[in-house]
């Protein structure tokens, strides 16, 4: 015989008293697998959607508003044969039935060859969903559904119209900003077909519109461009799964840089033959910066212009409307055109001028002309110069190629036919005006230094309007090379972003439901482990006398310990194994429960179940380790008995009527302390409130303990003359076994505080979300569009523009945001949001609105922060909402997040503040200018908060969408959204109470069982009473007495102290409480106390009491 | 000398903590080797108390319980536990055999507290069981043996190790008068074979009476009684 066949035989003999712990391990390794493998199905399903997004696309290069050759994706391919490149035009929209039955706002639309299609392993020839080249719409399914609409049907899908001058841009046209496409749906694509296709990494489809890219490009009046290219695989799989060694992002932005051409950045190069020069010029009027550093870079001779045009010339009495003046700089040209005495306030005129004005030099120039401000609001100035000299209309000063491509002007015969972004009276055109217009078309009529043409018309798009090269031994080959030589492609958005990487790492490092579903089911874990090793110490207790002869034989404590922990060990193990095979079911349960009554915290996502081998064995080693660790506690207290205390009769002797003498103490400062924590914060922010109630009601709930641990120790010296009644009798055997009764009462007071308390945590929206202060800041309306508005549509004149001049929008004030696409970081979206959404907004606009839980800094109010500059002039200051920043993007407060610029540069954004549980959830929100610094091509304001009376908010609503549906407007009330975001909280809440129910009543379980303990050890005593005469009826009621008391002490101090936690739900108006649930809940507890009672007392007075006294 | 008991005090006190119950209040006596000896008194008189600290299972308030010249005061848990294993050998009222187990297993149980079981040890737990008259019973169980039977594991369980002092707590308390007369005699029969000390805490006269010295414990105080 071995020591080993001691624990072998022990368990063999024992093994119904070891059921205990292999429940509770079963119970806990279930648990634990089946919260783990929610999160692997949850991981396993984002990761299917992410590969259903993208199917064979791995890469994109973005440049969302800039335009590049389409036919730079074919350059790329004949450099790199094993990828799939596809060109493609990318457009936000908004689409329509044709009898405008059917509206969805937000639609991606894109252009895309045949080849596209490829992505999905659809071969170009004959698989395409297109059936030509020409005007169709291929839609995929969710707006299909959503506009229930099907092929065959015709469609109205309103794109933005991109125009290669920023619409924020001077002499940008106000005109055309959307364009609509009317055609028939050819196809609707599926999940199958890239129906899916999303550069967003999120769960949620977006509705979308294919068009053939020709088409779209010809509607558009961008013939030959795109603003993104793909890279990929053409199997429709993921390039190393087609067997396919994908290129590295570095490789491939090698290859651009091969590859790209100076008319991808937007610039064009013409010859000027009468200046024997090259000219370097942009259809977007103002030469990048970037560009003019490239240009100083190559060394060239060259002669910088700004161009702008004048409102009006004018010489004393005399004007001449509408001219253009430049100002000029040479660098190494010899000789110069600006002679070097010119003074900044001096300026040279042509000879028509001259004559026009009746001017000479000597005389005043003034020039007026046009800003555009925020909002495109123009401001109409004006600068006085001294006519330096008059100069005869030869060499540069006739030349019209100075003028740069306005649109509206630059393109038309006639200054009659001008149609400029800007107001201008062309009444006021003149014949000769006409006339010099067919002559010299947009020839300068003055010029100035560079330096001050600049001063006044500098803005965050350039400062120069065209360069000029000497011709002489410079080809335009070279003159192209050298530049590109100093471009970096990715400063015009040439640069890959890893679609692919990028979406299964938010997949991966996204919402972690196991961790949650782990943290939710913790009650259950502790009731079950506390119920199962209960019972192992019940089953030891009962050897106890066997214990007490191994130690009498000399066996070491220790040794003794070992040989029990050996003994249950198995159990525990196949207690695991039986765990694991529960928690496949438990998995299973779950996510049921999150596809019906707890779809709110994942949304429509369809999580399939999936189960990692290495996820099992983990849950089950931990399960099984968590036993362990309790069994060696039990072990542990049970060895803290003496010898002497294990031979006596009973087991541990418990000293009646003592306890601890700070134990009365302690409990009534616990009491006292609680109520005044709580009651204290009153007439504080209701987020102190909040917090106080709930922290006062944990210290309530431990003084409660500490004094039924007193009332337990009193019931155990209770006697003498006290009299006696046969339930006194049962209430004071509570005093015997004083530590099961406190975990009776503990476990039943913790669970009720844990399960009702968090409740207090629910969201609400409340009845005061006109406040500013509240979530919804006081807004009434959030709205985004498809196409951005250009102008302040709060300001009346732009009002009839807009179409909201109707009298019901007179109180309706808008706060305009500009928006950068990116990942929604709300916790609508289950992936971790890699590049939120960037919103720029005047900061002042918003003063006062939301409030918050956390801000870096002492401010009076912190949306000061985003106008205050940091430390580091790279880093900006920006606002999100709290849980967004805690949660959609695990940062924190303080804590920076890199971004990419428009011309790709990385900058940092600092989180400076985080509101509290708001409408703000999902973006960051920035200073605008800091945005214009860092977007400057993003043009306009897509993203509105609104805020409107009270009344009739749903007609305004309406009246709205109707208005702005040109913008494809979605208006969504905040309250709505906020209750949207609220949902998510309030299901995981729900999750937890439910959980957390469920190990309440496992703990009431534990009280029938420590019924039937008590009663069994008790059958002798019992047996007497049987002896003589007690009728069993009696004996039950004792019973009950005794177990009830406890429940009873359990179910007052867990409600007192909930009921303290919650108690500012009863008073604050934005806070609410699910009555009918906690009712539900605390009579669930009940009954099932009860329940459980009733049953041990029934069970336990059908053993032959006296027959155990006959066998003494 | 054995064993030394010098001026051993032992207290309680109440559940208040206010009174202190003295149960044994200066006990002092020595056991020989091979010395079989009992202690005998009224219930409640101390005599339980006294073998457990005589045994190491307690320890005294005040005084010195002194085994082969060492005072066992002075030991730790472990040190004790290794004293009880190698030097003591118990028998109580109820025989405290593991159900689980054989009676041959039974009787090696305190072999395998500091040590593997060997053949030796085996060949040595039968002889000893056979010599009780349990060779037939080898492999039963416990609860299928008398109250008889299972006293006599129980004695041969506490000699496996060959103790010096062998210690008895009312060991034929449970049994009938011709079962007790025997395991009397057999235990008699073996502290002269082996030359092990014997205290018998007994309330049975015909027990004591067949040991050498007897000792009566009132009071707290123990004189000798014969």
């Amino acid at each position: 015989m071995k020591r080993g066949d001691l624990s072998r035989r022990g368990l063999r003999y024992y093994w119904r008293s070891h059921l205990g712990v292999m429940f509770g391990v079963t119970v806990t390794t279930a648990v634990i697998v089946g919260a783990m493998l929610v999160g692997d199905s949850l991981r396993f399903s984002l990761k299917e959607l992410a590969q259903q997004r993208l199917m064979g696309v791995e890469r994109a290069m973005l440049s969302p508003d800039r335009f590049f050759r389409a036919d730079l994706a074919a350059d790329l391919a004949r450099e790199d044969a094993g990828t799939h490149y596809v060109p493609v035009l990318y457009l936000n929209a908004s689409a329509s039935t044709s009898d405008g039955s059917g509206r969805v706002n937000k639609v991606q639309v894109f252009g895309v060859p045949d080849s596209f299609w490829r992505y999905a392993g659809i071969p170009s020839s004959g698989g395409s969903p297109f059936n030509a080249d020409d005007k169709q719409l291929v839609i995929n399914d969710v707006l299909a559904q959503r506009l229930e609409t099907t092929s065959g049907e015709s469609l109205v899908v309103r794109v933005a119209n991109p125009a290669l001058l920023p619409r924020d841009a001077p002499f940008s046209s106000e005109e055309d900003v959307t364009l609509a496409i009317r055609a028939d749906v050819v196809d609707v694509v599926g999940p199958e077909r890239l129906g899916r296709f999303s550069l967003q990494a999120s769960q949620v489809a977006q509705p979308t519109v294919f068009v053939p890219l020709h088409y779209l490009q010809e509607h558009i009046e961008l013939e030959g461009k795109a603003n993104m290219i793909l890279s990929g695989s053409s199997t429709g799989l993921p390039l190393h799964v087609a067997g396919v060694e994908g290129r590295t992002v570095g490789d491939q932005e090698g290859l651009i840089a091969r590859t790209w051409r100076l008319e991808d950045s937007g610039m064009e190069i013409i010859e000027v033959p009468e200046q024997q020069a090259w000219e370097l010029r942009t259809d977007r009027v103002f030469i990048d910066p970037v560009v003019e550093e490239a240009s100083r870079a190559t060394g060239l001779e060259e002669r910088r212009f700004i161009t702008y045009f004048g409102n009006a010339f004018t010489v004393g009495t005399n004007v001449a409307p509408f001219s253009m003046i430049s100002g000029v700089k040479d660098l190494k040209v010899d000789p110069p055109f600006i002679p070097a005495d010119l003074a900044e306030d001096e300026v040279l005129i042509n000879d028509w001028a001259a004559s026009d004005l009746e001017a000479k030099a000597g005389d005043e120039l003034t020039v007026e002309y046009f800003i555009i401000g925020s909002k495109r609001t123009l401001e109409e100035r004006s600068a006085t110069f001294k006519i330096k000299g008059v100069i005869p209309m030869q060499g540069l000063a006739r030349d019209p190629l100075l003028m740069p491509n306005l649109p509206g002007i630059s393109d038309r015969e006639d200054c009659s036919d001008w149609e400029p972004g800007m107001p201008l009276n062309l009444s006021k055109v003149r014949d000769k005006d006409e006339k010099y217009w067919d002559a010299h078309r947009g020839t300068p009529k003055a010029f100035i230094r560079l330096s001050k043409g600049q001063a006044l018309w500098e803005n965050r798009f350039g400062r120069l309007t065209a360069i000029r090269y000497s011709s002489e031994g410079l080809t335009r080959e070279a003159l192209e090379e050298a530049l590109l030589t100093h471009i970096d492609p990715a400063t015009y958005g040439l640069s890959w972003m890893a679609l692919r990487e990028e979406g299964l790492r938010a997949g991966a490092e996204g919402i972690d439901l196991g961790q949650y579903f782990g943290g939710m089911s913790f009650f259950i874990i502790v009731a079950a482990l506390a119920l199962g090793f209960m019972l192992f110490l019940f089953g030891i207790e009962q050897r106890r006398r066997e214990v007490a002869a191994l130690f009498a034989m000399g066996y070491r404590a220790t040794v003794i310990k070992r040989l029990l922990f050996c003994e249950a060990l198995p159990v525990l193990i196949a207690g695991g194994v039986l765990g694991v095979l529960l928690g496949l079911l438990y998995t299973q349960a779950l996510l049921w429960g999150l596809s019906s009554a707890w779809t709110g915290a994942i949304g429509d996502i369809l999580v399939r179940f999936h189960a990692t081998p290495g996820t099992i064995v983990i849950g089950l080693l931990t399960g099984i380790l968590l036993g362990m660790l309790v069994l060696a506690w039990t072990l542990r207290c049970f060895g803290r008995q003496t010898i002497r205390e294990l031979f006596v009769a009973g087991g541990a002797v418990t000293v009646p009527g003592r306890h601890r003498g700070w134990l009365p103490v302690l409990g009534f400062m616990g009491l006292l302390g609680g109520l005044g924590m709580g009651f204290g914060s009153l007439g504080k922010d209701a987020e102190t409130v909040t917090m106080s109630f709930y922290g006062g009601g944990g210290l309530f709930l431990m003084g409660g303990l500490c004094l039924s641990a007193v009332w337990l120790a009193r019931k155990a010296g209770q006697g003498g003359t006290h009299a006696l009644t046969v339930a006194d009798m049962g209430v004071r055997n509570l005093g015997r076994r004083r530590g099961r009764g406190l975990v009776v009462i503990g476990t039943l007071a913790a669970g009720i505080y844990m399960v009702i308390s968090v409740g207090a945590f629910r969201q609400f929206t409340g009845a005061h979300t006109e406040r500013p202060s509240s979530g919804t800041g006081g807004f009434a309306f959030i709205g985004e569009s498809a196409q951005a508005v250009y102008l302040d549509m709060n300001a009346n004149k732009n009002r009839k523009e807009l179409w909201l001049d109707d009298p019901q929008f007179d109180d309706v004030k808008f706060i305009q945001m500009r928006l950068r696409e990116g990942d929604d970081a709300s916790c609508l979206n289950l992936n971790k949001a890699q590049r939120p959404r960037l919103l720029g907004m005047n900061p002042a606009d918003m003063v006062g609105r939301f409030s918050f839980v956390k801000v870096d800094g002492d401010v009076e109010d912190p949306w000061s922060l985003l106008d205050t500059p940091l430390e580091n002039p790279d880093v900006i200051p920006a606002i999100g909402d709290y849980n967004s920043i805690m949660y959609a993007l695990k940062s924190g407060i303080g804590k920076t997040i890199p971004y990419r610029d428009e011309q790709g540069n990385v900058f940092q954004i600092k989180l400076v503040a985080g509101a509290k549980n708001s409408i703000l959830q999902g973006n960051l929100y920035i200073n605008e200018k800091h945005f214009i610094k860092h977007f400057p091509s993003a043009s306009g304001y897509r993203y509105f908060l609104v805020d409107a009376p009270a009344v009739n908010r749903t007609e305004v609503a309406e009246a709205l969408r109707k208005s702005l549906q040109d913008i494809g407007p979605e208006i969504i009330p905040a309250e709505t959204r906020l209750n949207e975001l609220n949902a998510v909280m309030n299901t995981y809440i729900s999750v937890f109470q439910a959980l957390g129910g469920l190990g309440v009543l496992l703990g009431s379980l534990g009280l029938g069982v420590i019924v039937l303990r008590n009663v069994f050890e008790r059958r002798r005593e019992f047996g007497v009473l049987r002896a003589v005469g007690y009728p069993l009826n009696l004996l039950r009621r004792m019973i009950l007495s005794e177990h009830l008391a406890l429940f009873l002490v359990g179910l007052l101090i867990g409600g007192l102290a909930s009921l303290l936690t919650v108690f500012p739900a009863l008073i604050l108006p934005d806070i609410g409480l699910p009555w009918g649930w906690l009712v539900a809940l605390v009579l669930g507890i009940s009954i099932s106390g009860l329940f459980w009672v009733g049953l041990a007392s029934r069970l336990a007075l059908k053993s032959a009491f006296l027959d155990v006294l006959r066998n003494d | 000398m054995l064993l030394d008991i010098r001026e051993v005090k032992k207290q309680y006190q109440n559940p208040e903590g206010t009174e202190t119950l003295e149960v044994l209040r200066g006990v002092s006596f020595q056991v020989d080797a091979g010395e079989s000896m009992a202690i005998v008194g009224p219930s409640g008189s101390g005599k339980t108390t006294l073998l457990n600290l005589v045994g190491s299972l307690d320890v005294p308030s005040e005084g010195a319980v002194v085994f082969e010249g060492r005072d066992l005061s002075g030991l730790s848990g472990d040190e004790l536990a290794r004293h009880r294993n190698q030097s003591v050998g118990f028998i109580f009222q109820g025989h405290h055999l593991l159900p689980h187990l054989s009676v041959l297993e039974n009787v090696l149980v305190p072999v395998l507290a500091y040590a593997a079981v060997t053949p030796v040890h085996e060949e040595k737990a039968r002889k000893l069981l056979d010599r009780v008259g349990l060779d037939r019973r080898m492999e039963h169980r416990p609860g299928q043996l008398s109250g008889g039977e299972c006293q006599r594991v129980a004695f041969v369980r506490a000699l496996i190790n060959e103790p010096r002092l062998l210690l008895a707590d009312e060991p034929t308390g449970a049994l009938d008068r011709t079962t007790a007369d025997g395991l009397t005699a057999l235990l008699l029969e073996l502290n002269r074979e082996s030359n092990t000390a014997m205290i018998v805490v007994t309330h049975a006269a015909s027990l004591a009476d067949r040991m050498q010295r007897q000792l009566e414990i009132a009071d707290g105080l123990i004189h000798e009684a014969r």
